[in-house]
């Protein structure tokens, strides 16, 4: 998406002389309204439409390419490969373990540190790797426990989006704002993750008063989960050892100083090959290619495809004018006042997010953002920035559909004979994410404003 | 050739739906039995296994798909392994068994390559007639003797 606006420039070329705007916009509503639906898999509606971009004549094959944002596939899939392979060495958890053990078992502590301990790892990983590798753990403690495991998944889904808006890595969205934007990880760090923190605490207070006051466990079913072996989890020290460094490694790449300092999507690519290498090497040619083929297969391909037609179809109605429209609207709308544009991107993504995944609305905004550029300051846009990305990311808290993460622990939930209802999870999640907003909104008022 | 060519062992025991868990479970053990088939009158209705008994007692989140693949962690965990055995044996053999499937029983004009097929993975298994009547039961061993004395006749 970054400088797509620029490249994409030039009258386009629309099948029997129809309006491009019409045309473009017909695909991209036709486009999302089937995405919402959830009836096809979205990976093949994204790609369809991004085939109708290009064989309407709205874009052409080089300006669809262009379009794609590679800096964020390239984030996306070295970390999705860095993931596969750390995944087995059974670090997550061996350190679910360890925290559930440092708080003596006691259930509360144990809803609150595996709170803890996930809003950690999605903010360093994708938030639904962390989801299920700590849901699993998670049940397995409850039933020792004698507990109803819902408290401990519903805290754990929580913050999953919340820790994954702490930083650039954490969430897709951030992935794809701090692209967009030219963003680095202490960007984020310096700017979302305060305001994470102070979500995190709030939201855990309701949990208290509505399930952890009241969580109780005998002497014998703590002991059970006390007598848990962490050392047990670990597979694999060597590969352990080599997941520490890499992700230190990677971390390390995204934070680094000139002239080390690269984009995150080359950073990402570069320790995942690195990753590969140290795992390949010393063995036979055979174990070699199992053991990369297997890394690769294990990247969601369907997410890195839904990127690459999202971003064409966006491009297609921002090559066809239609964001630069939405852009003077909201300008007209709010009378070019910046307070009312930052809060209207962040309550706007926030409930949105809530109804439908925040990746195409984001991807949408991103090129809106862009155009306001023309009334704005780079000050002042980068305000609507963080706007984005807080809406978007805590968004995802407000209803089990919101984010990936969310339907994740739910499917697991019911396969592992937990049902989490939809009703249910939202009774409690929307308020909270209601929550999370007001206090977004704070944030920026008071950081930005 | 087909199961109908080999000579089947006659079923040392038929449990009944009703039938209480436990007391199956105990029947077999007595019987030396690893797999039972439970009849409703001549069909076989369900299948009981000592493996699906003991793969019942597994925490389900290992059991299922993204769950633990590794449990050694979780210590003996004898609180859960009670507490699961203890829910398992109140229900009915009925319940309790595994319904009639492909996994769990031979038809009796199966071909041999996917009798081999399927007793390689699972054996004992009863062999059921059209209509889902019990004629018996096949085990690795019984097909392996039948190949053998047909690799002999040869």
């Amino acid at each position: 998406m970054h400088g797509v606006a620029n490249q994409l420039t030039g009258a386009p070329n629309v099948l029997f002389g129809m309006d491009p705007l019409v045309v473009s916009l017909a695909i991209f509503v036709i486009t999302y309204a089937v995405i919402v639906t959830e009836r096809l898999n979205r990976a093949i509606v994204a790609m369809l439409g991004a085939g109708f971009m290009i064989f309407s004549g709205v874009l052409d094959q080089h300006a669809a390419f262009q379009a794609v944002d590679l800096n964020t596939i390239s984030l996306l899939t070295g970390m999705m490969v860095i993931v596969a392979i750390a995944q087995k060495s059974g670090l997550f958890q061996y350190v679910a373990i360890v925290a559930a053990k440092a708080v003596k078992a006691d259930p509360w502590r144990i809803t609150l540190m595996l709170a803890v301990v996930t809003a950690v790892f999605s903010a360093l990983l994708d938030n639904v790797t962390a989801v299920l590798l700590i849901a699993p753990v998670a049940i397995l403690i409850t039933n020792e426990l004698d507990q109803k495991p819902y408290p401990y998944l519903f805290s754990i889904i929580l913050a999953s989006n919340i820790g994954g808006t702490a930083t650039l890595i954490g969430d897709p969205p951030n992935i794809m704002i701090g692209s967009a934007a030219d963003l680095t990880f202490m960007d984020f760090i310096a700017n979302t993750a305060p305001v994470a923190v102070v979500v995190f605490v709030v939201t855990m207070v309701p949990i208290y008063f509505m399930w952890g006051r009241s969580m109780r466990a005998s002497e014998e079913s703590r002991a059970q989960v006390m007598a848990f072996n962490e050392r047990e989890a670990i597979t694999d020290m060597r590969l352990l050892k080599q997941s520490l460094f890499i992700i230190a490694l990677t971390v390390f790449g995204f934070v680094a100083p000139a002239p080390f300092n690269h984009e995150p999507g080359t950073v990402a690519m570069f320790t995942a090959s690195i990753f590969l290498l140290l795992r390949a090497f010393g063995r036979p040619m055979e174990d070699q290619s199992h053991e990369t083929h297997r890394a690769f297969s294990e990247v969601e391909w369907v997410t890195i495809f839904f990127f690459v037609g999202l971003f064409i179809v966006v491009a297609g109605i921002e090559r066809a004018g239609v964001l630069e429209i939405v852009a003077e609207e909201i300008i007209t709308l709010t009378g070019g006042d910046l307070t009312l544009v930052a809060l209207l991107i962040l309550w706007a993504s926030a409930v949105l997010s809530t109804i439908v995944d925040n990746i195409p609305f984001v991807a949408t905004m991103i090129p809106v953002i862009n155009n306001l550029g023309s009334t704005f300051s780079p000050d002042e846009i980068m305000t609507l920035w963080w706007s984005l990305s807080l809406g978007a990311c805590l968004g995802g808290n407000g209803s089990l559909v919101g984010a990936s993460a969310n339907l994740v622990v739910a499917g697991f939930a019911e396969r592992a004979g937990h049902r989490i209802g939809f009703v249910q999870f939202m009774l409690l999640a929307f308020p909270l994410m209601l929550v999370s907003i007001v206090i977004s909104t704070a944030y920026v008022y008071l950081r930005y404003l | 050739m087909s199961l109908e060519n080999l000579t089947l062992t006659t079923a040392a025991l038929r449990l009944k739906p009703d039938q209480p868990l436990q007391e199956s479970i105990t029947a077999m053990i007595a019987a030396g039995l690893e797999c039972a088939p439970v009849c409703d009158g001549d069909k076989v209705v369900a299948v009981l296994s000592l493996d699906d008994v003991l793969s019942d007692l597994v925490p389900v989140v290992a059991r299922v798909d993204h769950g633990l693949t590794d449990l050694a962690f979780a210590g003996d965990s004898l609180h859960l392994l009670d507490k699961q055995l203890q829910q398992r044996l109140t229900l009915t053999t009925g319940v309790a068994a595994a319904p009639v499937g492909p996994q769990n029983v031979l038809k009796i004009d199966c071909p041999i390559l996917e009798a081999v097929f399927l007793l390689s993975r699972r054996s004992p298994l009863p062999v059921i007639g059209p209509d889902g009547e019990l004629k018996g039961m096949a085990s690795s061993a019984d097909l392996v003797r039948a190949l053998i004395k047909r690799q002999e006749q040869h």
